[in-house]
């Protein structure tokens, strides 16, 4: 076992100019292709009325769970945060689920993609918290409960911005390589259940990517909310101390 | 190194462009299907709302409308019900009336039919006795009759009370003492000597009598003066025989009567139990 056996990455399969591109880029283009041509075609003809199709059904539910996940979490309205944590959510769902096509490499077991996405929760969590709380009081939130606490602050944003990728990267790649293991071991049947077993783990590990992404967003957006939620509450405790 | 940053890079851009591609194939589509459907829900359960609370107040007002109708339904069939039974009781009653009237009539029209006839034969009989009588009396006259006849006269002259003798002296002398005697018969020298004897005796002596004779009387004499009379005749008792008969008569006629009105309620009560019965 090497490198490339680990690693997507490491399998190229040409070069476009300067880069290589590698099994991870091709099968990530794939899924995004699989994505957006299906959404297209069930979004193409879309029913308002009391019959619509399973198709359109089935993505209404989805995206209906997810907006209600987002609202639960946050306690904000969700559509700003749809595009992004649905995104997460359904790519990283659809890429380990196609784990079980004979062939297919998922590109969520390459460290880079969890990186990459990784870094694209990082990035949001602080446009968010800007957009939500304005510069001054996003970067504030770094100095609380005490300015010493700022060192630690950013440690923790960066670490878990680390362990999201780590986490991902791990039960994917795990996921593939004890099917490639234990095939070698025992090679009937008792791979099917570890498959189904990776079935179960993929959507769970994008239930979790999307989660705390969403939480990593709230905690930064959710101060500025909270205060103001603490203000109405101060006014009403005064206007009922008034009224009594 | 497991993480290759051009990767890494890649993955980056790749997401943000399936980030961009599902949020306009995707999610914003589907939001809004979501949100007019939700809409639609929303409006389509107002309308419901609003068509079942009209349905609701239009039942009412029909349930309304309906007590109503019922109610003067039957207020009218009472109605004509009792114009129904007030109009039978009235055509009975009439009926009734339109009977006893046309009995009455025809009662009266019997009564009457018999009342003449019974006149018609009252008359008859006491015309017939009349003439009969009179017949007689003069087939029997004779002078000693005669005689007797200006007794009775004298006799009734002077049984005369004292007012009535002086009422007619006086209206003698008023009328110059003449009194015309009429008889049936021609009276003898004796029997108008006595009669003028006694009626100067009674009236004045200035009397003249003058006698006449008139057949009609029977048997009889009429004294006349100035409008008044002093009578006795046969004709007067012939009078009062008659008199006395259709008296009888019709005695008996108001009897008949009676005993038919009886008759009559009996089966006017007979009828009236019946009417009730059908009733």
């Amino acid at each position: 076992m090497n490198l490339q056996n680990i690693s997507p990455d490491e399998v190229i399969y040409f070069h476009l100019g300067p880069f290589p591109i590698s099994a991870t880029i091709v099968y990530t283009w794939g899924v995004m292709l699989l994505l957006v041509l299906f959404s297209c075609m069930v979004t193409r003809n879309l029913a308002t009325g009391n019959r619509i199709p399973r198709w359109q059904n089935l993505l209404e539910i989805i995206v209906q769970v997810m907006r209600d996940q987002i609202r639960e979490i946050s306690h904000q309205d969700p559509g700003i945060y749809l595009a992004f944590i649905g995104t997460l959510f359904i790519f990283i769902a659809v890429s380990n689920m196609l784990s079980v096509v004979p062939g297919f490499i998922p590109p969520t077991a390459s460290l880079s993609t969890t990186a990459g996405l990784a870094v694209c929760v990082f990035v949001a969590v602080f446009i968010y918290g800007i957009i939500q709380q304005g510069i001054l009081g996003y970067f504030r939130q770094y100095l609380k409960p005490t300015p010493f606490m700022l060192p630690f602050n950013v440690i923790g944003e960066f670490s878990r911005t680390l362990a999201l990728a780590v986490r991902l990267f791990g039960n994917m790649m795990s996921g593939a390589k004890i099917a490639a293991i234990l095939l070698a071991v025992i090679p009937l049947i008792f791979p099917v259940i570890m498959q189904a077993l990776g079935l179960l783990t993929g959507l769970i590990q994008a239930y979790i990517f999307a989660i705390l992404a969403m939480v990593y967003i709230a905690s930064a957006t959710r101060t500025h909310h909270e205060k103001a939620m603490e203000l109405e509450n101060k006014e009403q405790a005064k206007k009922g101390e008034v009224h009594g | 190194m497991l993480i290759n940053w051009f990767t890494v890079i890649a993955q980056i851009i790749n997401f943000l462009i399936l980030m961009v591609l599902l949020k306009i194939f995707l999610y914003d589509k589907i939001v809004k299907a979501i949100d007019e459907r939700e809409k639609k829900i929303a409006d389509r359960m107002e309308d419901a709302e609003r068509k079942n609370q009209e349905a609701e107040e239009r039942g009412k007002s029909l349930q309304e409308e309906k007590r109503r109708l019922e109610d003067k339904r039957k207020d009218m069939l009472e109605e004509a019900e009792h114009e129904a039974d007030e109009r039978r009781k009235k055509l009975i009653k009439d009926a009734r009336e339109e009977v006893d009237h046309r009995q009455g009539e025809w009662r009266e029209a019997l009564r009457r039919e018999k009342k003449s006839f019974l006149d018609n034969l009252r008359r008859m009989i006491a015309e017939r006795t009349f003439s009969l009588a009179g017949r007689v009396l003069q087939d029997l006259a004779d002078a000693e009759l005669q005689e007797r006849v200006a007794d009775v006269f004298i006799k009734r002259i002077k049984g005369m009370e004292e007012d009535e003798k002086k009422q007619a002296a006086k209206a003698i002398r008023e009328s110059g003492g003449r009194i015309v005697l009429q008889s049936s018969f021609d009276m003898d020298e004796t029997g108008k000597r006595k009669i003028t004897a006694a009626l100067r005796e009674e009236l004045g002596d200035e009397v003249e009598v003058e006698y006449e004779t008139d057949p009609e009387l029977l048997l009889g004499v009429n004294l006349k003066f100035r409008g008044r009379k002093i009578a006795w005749s046969l004709e007067y008792y012939l009078e009062d025989i008659m008199e006395q008969a259709s008296q009888l008569l019709e005695e008996q006629a108001r009897k008949e009567p009676d005993k038919q009105s009886v008759q009559a309620k009996e089966r006017q009560s007979e009828q009236q139990e019946q009417t009730s019965d059908s009733v």
